[in-house]
């Protein structure tokens, strides 16, 4: 499997605490916290999903949890994306 | 010309004022499904589907003394800046049954025409069902369901997501539900009153 890769066609939108992102096909809202919205900005093909949590754990700062937990927010933001169809 | 011993003056009917409205705002601004409502030169705009309740709550709180800028239908500009539409509102039969002040008053209200203006907070209507109950939310749940009842989602999603997005940086957001009208009235002089 490739690096994971947002769909084109969706509406992305940056909030003040994450992002939203409109599936016009779907008709679907999905609002993403800010964890979320940080890996979707990811989701360009070229990241790895090591590199995401790279890039997020320096993000957060001190405020990152440890290594394993910060691996598990990523996969299950990850696997939400697959699920509804939002990656390519 | 007179009508009935009155100065007859001609006004524009619903319709034509909905068509002009649409004309001038179809592109790059928001068409929101809500009332706006002032008080103390604070904006709350009431957002909400058919029925939820938001053009009873205006209708009460411009009979608490409140400034009623549009019952129905609001534009927010794309940084983040609420209009109203100065739409006559109607009384209608429910509203009347709520509101038992407006049922000897005219059916139908005119508003005066107003300017863009920052909200200071906006409702979002849940079910009227139950206890009440007003939650504070999140931007991004604010945004999705304020996105939901913008009349021009469909065709301009990005434009309503970006203004969307600048209202609810300067405004908070709240679901409302339940509650009777006097208990929505009074959560909302509290919004409005409260500190920032």
């Amino acid at each position: 499997m490739g690096n994971p890769r947002g769909r084109a066609d969706l509406f992305y939108q940056e909030v003040a605490d994450g992002g939203v992102l409109f599936d016009s096909d779907g008709e679907k809202v999905y609002v993403l916290n800010v964890s979320a919205a940080f890996v979707w900005n990811c989701c360009d093909g070229e990241h790895t999903r090591e590199q995401i949590v790279e890039e997020l754990a320096e993000a957060l700062g001190e405020k990152a949890p440890e290594r394993k937990a910060l691996g598990a927010d990523v996969d299950k933001s990850l696997e939400d994306f697959r699920r509804n169809g939002l990656l390519s | 010309m007179t009508l009935a011993g009155e100065r007859f003056r001609a006004v524009p009917t619903d319709w034509d004022v909905v068509a002009a409205f649409f004309e001038r705002v179809r592109r790059r601004r928001v068409v929101l499904h809500a009332a706006a409502v002032e008080r103390r030169g604070r904006t709350l705009v009431l957002a909400g589907a058919h029925g939820r309740g938001k053009s009873t709550l205006a209708l009460a709180l411009r009979l608490r003394g409140w400034r009623l800028l549009a019952d129905d239908l609001v534009v927010v500009e794309p940084d983040g800046a609420v209009q109203a539409v100065e739409r006559p509102v109607r009384i209608k039969r429910g509203i009347a049954k709520a509101l038992p002040e407006l049922r000897d008053g005219p059916s139908v209200l005119p508003l005066r025409a107003s300017g863009p203006r920052r909200a200071r907070a906006v409702i979002v209507f849940g079910p009227h069902r139950g206890r009440l109950r007003l939650e504070s939310m999140g931007a991004g749940a604010a945004v999705g369901a304020l996105a939901r009842l913008a009349w021009n989602f469909r065709d301009v999603p990005r434009d309503v997501l970006a203004a969307l997005a600048a209202l609810t940086r300067k405004a908070r957001a709240f679901r409302l539900s339940g509650g009777t009208v006097p208990q929505r009235c009074a959560a909302a002089e509290e919004l409005v009153d409260a500190r920032r």
